[in-house]
């Protein structure tokens, strides 16, 4: 019996006599209380978002689900495009199921696309994925002792990060999918 | 590993919060102690899962010992309060078992804790200025008690305040708190900020003998629940009937303080050697 800790985004759950696919979760270890997942999900049938604590122990049932790795290759009018590496097969996926993780497409990322019945119902990201700096401006001397100096910085897919001041143009840097903030420099 | 410079920037950050932490700390009058990691009688909640060590300790035959690792360092800091120190504080390492790496759990992490002669409104009003001198804002941290907070099972509770101090919790999720006069609640706060826990206070309970029968009501908690159960800290329960009261001492989240001053929303993001990296085995992209 799979339980709440096993969640991912686009893991399909069944409950209350519906299936709901993961849009979102975190897990909560509360100081003194016993742990859960605080998850938001869709439901297939009706689109509609709920919000919903599970606790850590809870019994679930996941549908079943097919997970893909793929790569991004291009967007259109129709919606985002990825190909399966090992069969070149190809998918168009809606552009309400991407959402806002559009931003973080870029050519040839893997991403995994969950697909239940044939359909693509979610996309899972890295959590981290790595970006080239195409822009940003050069560091100006200033307060650099409080430690929160940042600049925007734009990415080779037009990403727009608050970058620390030492990042140039042609740096490489990880950024977190969860919260679209800047977490290191590649060394290379 | 990080790039020096990241590693320069993460350290940049938690020498901030650290050293507002010591002035703040030093201009009240407190004075900083140091606590033991490695503890014979860890934290017997049920809900916490120290982490046990054993090894050889020859003393001076060899004698195996089992022990774990501190949840928090509260009691050694109520053993100092029992030989008559009144403002303390530290901010030291604690672990915990079965911790979801998440973005705001690391099984290890920095905690801030203290203790001072203060009751229960006045150690909340001493948490909330100490917080918001840290993050340089003026927060009013409502009070908002636990019954109308629309709590839920989990403990979390749904509110509309983006910053908060949850209140009165239930007389039976706070074991090592005072009740209040009435009984039916504990005087317990927590302070919650974006959504998640900051910190922790309660005004203490300072009667051994109370202390002792709700400690063996978590060992028998423990046991219900196939958990290890651990011995009670015998020179504690003595220590409590010593300290003058009343007393509110409160835990901090050292690294979700850092999170907050710089607006970063994942705990690997401030930490030198995120937990991430360290326990999950996962290779990022």
């Amino acid at each position: 019996m799979p339980s709440p800790n096993d969640i991912r985004k686009g893991t399909v759950i069944s409950r209350d006599g519906g299936l709901y696919v993961v849009v979102d979760f975190q897990r909560v270890s509360p100081g003194k209380g016993s742990s859960f997942v605080r998850t938001k999900m869709k439901s297939l049938a009706t689109g509609k978002v709920k919000e919903e604590n599970l606790k850590a122990s809870e019994n679930m049932e996941f549908a079943d689900v097919l997970n893909k790795n793929m790569q991004y290759i291009f967007s259109d009018a129709t919606g985002h495009t990825f190909m399966d590496g090992m069969t070149y097969e190809q998918v168009a996926i809606d552009k309400d199921v991407v959402g806002d993780d559009v931003k973080y497409l870029k050519e040839g990322l893997e991403v995994i696309v969950v697909t239940h019945d044939g359909k693509p119902i979610a996309l899972d990201l890295p959590g981290k994925i790595e970006y080239t700096v195409k822009h940003t401006e050069p560091a100006v001397k200033g307060d650099t002792v409080s430690g929160n100096v940042t600049k925007e910085a734009t990415m080779d897919n037009d990403l727009i990060v608050r970058v620390p001041i030492f990042i140039k143009i042609g740096d490489v840097i990880r950024v977190n999918t969860q919260t679209g903030e800047y977490t290191e420099r590649i060394n290379r | 590993m990080l790039s020096k410079d990241d590693i320069e920037r993460r350290l940049t950050m938690w020498r901030t919060v650290e050293d507002a932490l010591h002035v703040f700390f030093s201009a009240h009058g407190f004075t900083q102690v140091r606590t033991p990691l490695l503890v014979r009688y860890p934290d017997l909640s049920v809900n916490l899962d120290p982490m046990q060590v054993r090894f050889d300790c020859f003393a001076p035959k060899k004698i195996p010992v089992e022990a774990a690792l501190i949840t928090s360092p509260e009691f050694s800091m109520k053993k100092l309060l029992g030989v008559g120190m009144e403002k303390i504080y530290t901010i030291t390492s604690v672990f915990r078992g079965t911790e979801a790496l998440a973005p705001h759990n690391s099984p290890e992490f920095s905690m801030l804790e203290w203790y001072h002669p203060a009751g229960y409104e006045q150690g909340m009003q001493f948490a909330r200025e100490l917080v918001n001198d840290v993050l340089k804002c003026q927060n009013r941290w409502p009070i908002i008690a636990h019954a109308d907070a629309n709590v839920d099972e989990h403990g979390d509770p749904h509110i509309d305040e983006q910053r908060f101090i949850l209140a009165d919790y239930p007389a039976d999720q706070a074991a090592l708190a005072r009740l209040s006069k009435d009984g039916k609640t504990a005087e317990r706060f927590e302070l919650f900020a974006d959504g998640f826990e900051l910190a922790n206070g309660y005004c203490e309970l300072l009667d051994g003998a109370e202390q002792k029968k709700r400690f063996a009501y978590e060992q028998w908690q423990r046991k219900q629940k196939g958990k290890p159960v651990f011995g009670i800290d015998e020179e504690l329960v003595e220590a409590l009937d010593r300290i003058d009261g009343p007393v509110t001492g409160v835990a901090l989240g050292v690294d979700r303080l850092v999170m907050l001053k710089y607006g970063v929303g994942d705990i690997n993001d401030v930490q030198l050697f995120p937990a991430q990296e360290l326990w999950s085995g996962e290779v990022m992209e």
